[in-house]
């Protein structure tokens, strides 16, 4: 089917009239009793409407780069051309994903005071819009400015409702870790500009770069994803802000935030810069092998029930890059499929986590144990959120492991191998730490309370485990195979 | 008093606004008229009338009506030695500016130190006008004209003539020693810390577009461009400003010191651009000029409305004044660079500048300096939004400063969200770019 209206208008003015509304009426929905219910109503609408254009109109933007677009002509010293906002499928895998996890996050929320409920609000909506923006626009200097922009509702959500003192150094840290990685992709920006004269990502593709200024400028632009994605050694922010950050906050860096990373990596160095791309192929190759194995290895040994899934996101996104630099279609579906099922699959243990936290206060582990006694339900839905995270076959993770091995495989056999060891390492560190919080006695520092069904935990957490059991059963929907056109076109 | 000040300046502004296009010359090419210099004569009226307005109270309370005649003086110096096309006039103006500035620190009643910051101020001040009036002398020596006009084929034909190098390096290092430009910028944390924090303002924001634009002119018109030393020179004190006003920035809790090494970073950034002799270079100055005049205004009226210096007044501002505390971030983060604020567009023309022109030695300063001052900016948000305020007792600020306040960080946020008005506002990016060919 074809739209009457370009449905980008939809996608992206829904989110930005909804935080103009909240925040004009702000003091108006504080004081109102059915606040949290009309907001997550009337943001439910983005999701769904992205989802049917995911769903019914696929035959219009069935390519990478190729499909609806927005066009917004920018005059501008230094300059002047035009902003392009594309809809293909690549991006609008992107912008369902980003619109449902904003979504998950109100029903996270849902605990709140109304003050800090409809504050949260803006902010959510805000990094909805500049997320959606920054997946669908095919300008690099657009890209840079909201990848940079949506540091600014991140750095107040992990200032303000973040739970120790210790949250403004997090909040620092993954701001100026941030800034500092993409000050250097900037350089690199401003440099395509001075020499090729546009920024628009469809007429760079194909450009001839000479053998020097293609490998620096694809150094640039893999130091700010580094840093974002992230990999040892740049990874040190992430830990510090999930453990600061609020249950929200936690599931927006590791659903979306991250993706931003592997997205550039695929979107903008894998299309601008292939020759370069290939030749860093062996590098990138042994900087995701060193962060996958000393992840797992250093979750082994933690004790912060955030920091392990933290760091277990470590391993999971640099199986990822692993995929990406892969150059086939196995392993860049593969790339894709764990992009959206670490979404889910992180989200949950976040949320179930943060659950945890809300009954008792802490995070350490060493004050848990023997949970199944009496929290028979949250032990097992986290129980198949932890077969999740360890790739188990059936989940949504396994398919998406397999396939980047596979993969990585046809590439580089002694590098799929090595990663193979992860499987081992996951399944030792999730199993150790189920084994840990859920089984055994009763510890006798935490008192009996209610299960998880007397919140809204319950409804997110079983959806989501769906949602990853769904995608790990029929993964087609992800694997129609969009990453060929992008294979094609950059001539890898 | 004031409001006839203010009267005055806007009757400036009518009168640069009614100025006809193009270039015009008189006095036997003495003085030059172009497009370039009314739209900074413009941007420096609007800018003190803005700031002028915003402190009424303090001005009509510590200042008496001669104080505020010096202070209208000091901006006829500033124009004259604009218009200059001649050493002579450039001297004449940047004398006038100079010693209007002295006088100006000593009579402000407000603070004990000021008469001693005053003196301090015209010690250093007059060593200074002593180096450049040489320098001024050994261009003449060499050339055998005060006035600009062929200079350049002049300097051609002449080839390499160190005592023609020698002079424009000397009266580049007046200019620089005004610019408060490392390694010149010694004197500013001194003399400043002992003067009010309205002089801070006036004397560390209005004076630098003039001068910035007269430095690049005479590095345009005077010097030989395959001089290396004087390139040489603004290197260094590109790479020195920007490192050591974002390390000086670190951890200062007074909002004087604050300004003034906010303001050697970005004159290090704005050096960079001064010294590629090309169109882009011009424009870019044009932009970064604007973008952090505006910036550094609105800054200047936030710092103003809290009556004091101290930094802890910003403790916990969202629970007293929420409207100053979004005001105070978009300010900051627009310091720091965060895109689509304005600050990122001048830090992205800066960064263009450098690609353009190939000189990459800059990126290593200016990605230390961002880094560092984007934290003591982050440093300042996180004291606004994320500490708890001293006393609970609502901050309120007068009509005068809410009005200027408002228009001030409305017109940064405009630049941000219609990044085109930049040009409209500068308008200085044709003027500037046609100097180069004049």
């Amino acid at each position: 089917m074809t739209f009457s209206i370009n449905p980008l208008f939809g996608l992206v003015l829904f989110p930005l009239i909804i935080v103009v509304h909240s925040i004009l009426f702000k003091s108006k929905l504080e004081k109102d009793n059915f606040t949290k219910e009309a907001l997550i109503i009337s943001s439910a609408i983005t999701p769904l409407y992205s989802l049917y254009c995911l769903l019914l109109g696929h035959e219009d933007f069935s390519s990478i780069l190729n499909g609806y677009t927005l066009n917004f002509v920018v005059s501008v010293f230094p300059f002047e051309g035009i902003v392009t906002f594309l809809l293909d499928k690549f991006s609008l895998i992107f912008v369902v994903l980003t619109a449902f996890t904003v979504h998950i996050c109100m029903f996270v929320n849902y605990n709140m005071s109304n003050k800090k409920y409809v504050e949260m609000f803006i902010l959510l909506m805000l990094i909805q819009s500049i997320l959606t923006l920054a997946f669908l626009t095919n300008n690099i200097i657009a890209f840079y400015m909201l990848f940079e922009l949506v540091l600014i509702p991140i750095f107040f959500i992990i200032g303000i409702w973040g739970s120790r003192n210790r949250k403004v150094l997090a909040a620092f840290q993954l701001f100026l870790y941030t800034l500092f990685g993409s000050l250097f992709m900037v350089f690199a920006i401003a440099y395509i500009y001075v020499t090729k004269g546009t920024l628009v990502l469809n007429d760079l593709i194909g450009t001839d770069w000479s053998f020097l200024e293609e490998r620096l400028l694809w150094c640039a632009f893999f130091l700010a994803f580094a840093i974002k994605i992230p990999m040892v050694p740049f990874h040190t922010w992430l830990p510090e802000a999930h453990v600061e950050a609020p249950t929200s906050g936690s599931v927006l860096l590791a659903a979306l935030l991250l993706k931003l990373g592997t997205f550039g990596l695929i979107k903008y160095s894998l299309a601008l810069f292939p020759d370069a791309s290939w030749y860093f192929a062996p590098f990138v190759y042994l900087v995701s092998l060193i962060s996958i194995l000393y992840s797992s290895l250093t979750t082994l040994r933690q004790i912060d029930l955030k920091k392990i899934i933290a760091y277990s996101s470590v391993g999971h996104m640099n199986f990822i890059t692993l995929g990406i630099f892969s150059f086939n279609v196995q392993g860049l579906d593969g790339a894709l499929l764990i992009m959206v099922s670490h979404a889910f699959i992180s989200s949950t243990l976040f949320i179930l986590v943060g659950s945890l936290y809300d009954k008792y206060h802490t995070r350490v582990l060493k004050y848990y144990r023997g949970l199944t006694v009496f929290m028979p339900i949250l032990s097992t839905v986290f129980f198949i959120a932890v077969l999740g995270n360890l790739s188990m076959p059936g989940t949504s993770n396994f398919v998406g492991e397999f396939l980047i091995l596979i993969g990585t495989f046809q590439k580089s056999p002694t590098t799929a191998v090595i990663a193979g060891l992860s499987i081992i390492s996951t399944a030792a560190y999730s199993i150790w730490l189920y084994n840990r919080v859920f089984m055994g006695r009763l510890s006798i520092h935490i008192h009996q309370t209610r299960d998880i069904n007397y919140d809204m935990t319950l409804p997110v957490s079983i959806v989501l485990i769906f949602l990853f059991i769904g995608l790990g059963v029929y993964p087609k929907i992800l694997l129609e195979s969009h990453m060929t056109p992008l294979l094609i076109k950059t001539q890898l | 008093m004031v409001n006839l000040v203010l009267v005055v300046l806007f009757t400036g502004v009518i009168l640069v606004l009614i100025q006809p296009e193009g270039v015009f010359f008189g006095f036997d090419h003495l003085i030059r008229f172009s497009d370039a210099t009314n739209n900074i004569k413009f941007l420096v009226l609007t800018v003190s009338a803005l700031l002028i307005y915003s402190c009424r109270v303090y001005l009509s309370k510590y200042l008496t009506a001669d104080a505020l005649l010096v202070l209208l003086l000091s901006i006829i110096g500033m124009f004259l030695a604009l218009m200059a096309y001649d050493f002579r006039l450039m001297f004449i103006g940047l004398e006038l500016m100079g010693i209007s500035f002295y006088i100006l620190i000593a009579l402000d009643k407000n603070i004990k130190s000021s008469i001693k910051a005053g003196l301090n101020y015209y010690v250093v001040g007059s060593a200074m006008t002593a180096i450049n009036l040489l320098g001024i002398v050994m261009v003449y020596k060499s050339t055998g004209s005060f006035n600009w006009l062929n200079q350049s084929q002049i300097n051609l034909f002449l080839g390499n003539d160190s005592t023609l190098s020698l002079g424009v390096m000397l009266i580049i290092i007046s200019l620089l020693f005004k610019l408060a430009a490392a390694p010149f910028h010694l004197w500013a944390p001194k003399i400043y810390g002992d003067s009010s924090l309205f002089m801070v303002i006036f004397q560390g924001l209005i004076p630098k577009m003039p001068l910035l634009f007269i430095m690049f002119s005479v590095i345009n018109f005077v010097s030989v461009s395959s001089d290396l030393s004087l390139y040489t020179l603004i290197w260094l004190s590109v790479c020195l400003s920007v490192l050591l006003g974002s390390l000086g920035l670190l951890f200062q809790s007074n909002f004087k010191t604050i300004f003034i090494y906010s303001s050697i970073t970005n004159i290090g950034l704005a050096l960079s651009a001064v010294s590629n002799m090309s169109e882009t270079s011009a424009q870019t100055l044009a932009v970064f000029i604007t973008i952090y005049t505006l910036m550094s205004v609105a800054l200047a009226i936030l710092f103003f409305s809290f009556g004091t210096n101290n930094l802890r007044a910003l403790k916990g501002l969202i629970e007293i004044n929420p409207y100053l505390a979004i005001a105070a971030a978009l300010i900051l983060f627009s310091l720091a660079g965060v895109p689509p604020l304005a600050g990122f567009y001048s830090k992205f023309s800066i960064i263009y500048n450098t690609m353009y022109n190939e000189t990459f030695i800059v990126m290593i300063p200016l990605i230390i300096g961002s880094c560092v001052s984007a934290f003591y900016y982050l440093y300042l948000i996180k004291t606004c939004f994320l500490d708890k305020p001293e006393s609970k007792t609502p901050l309120f600020i007068t009509y005068y400063q809410s009005l200027s306040l408002f228009v001030a960080t409305g017109v940064v946020l405009l630049v941000s969200t219609k990044p085109w008005l930049v040009v409209i506002i500068s308008g200085t990016m044709l003027g500037m770019g046609e100097t180069i060919y004049v």
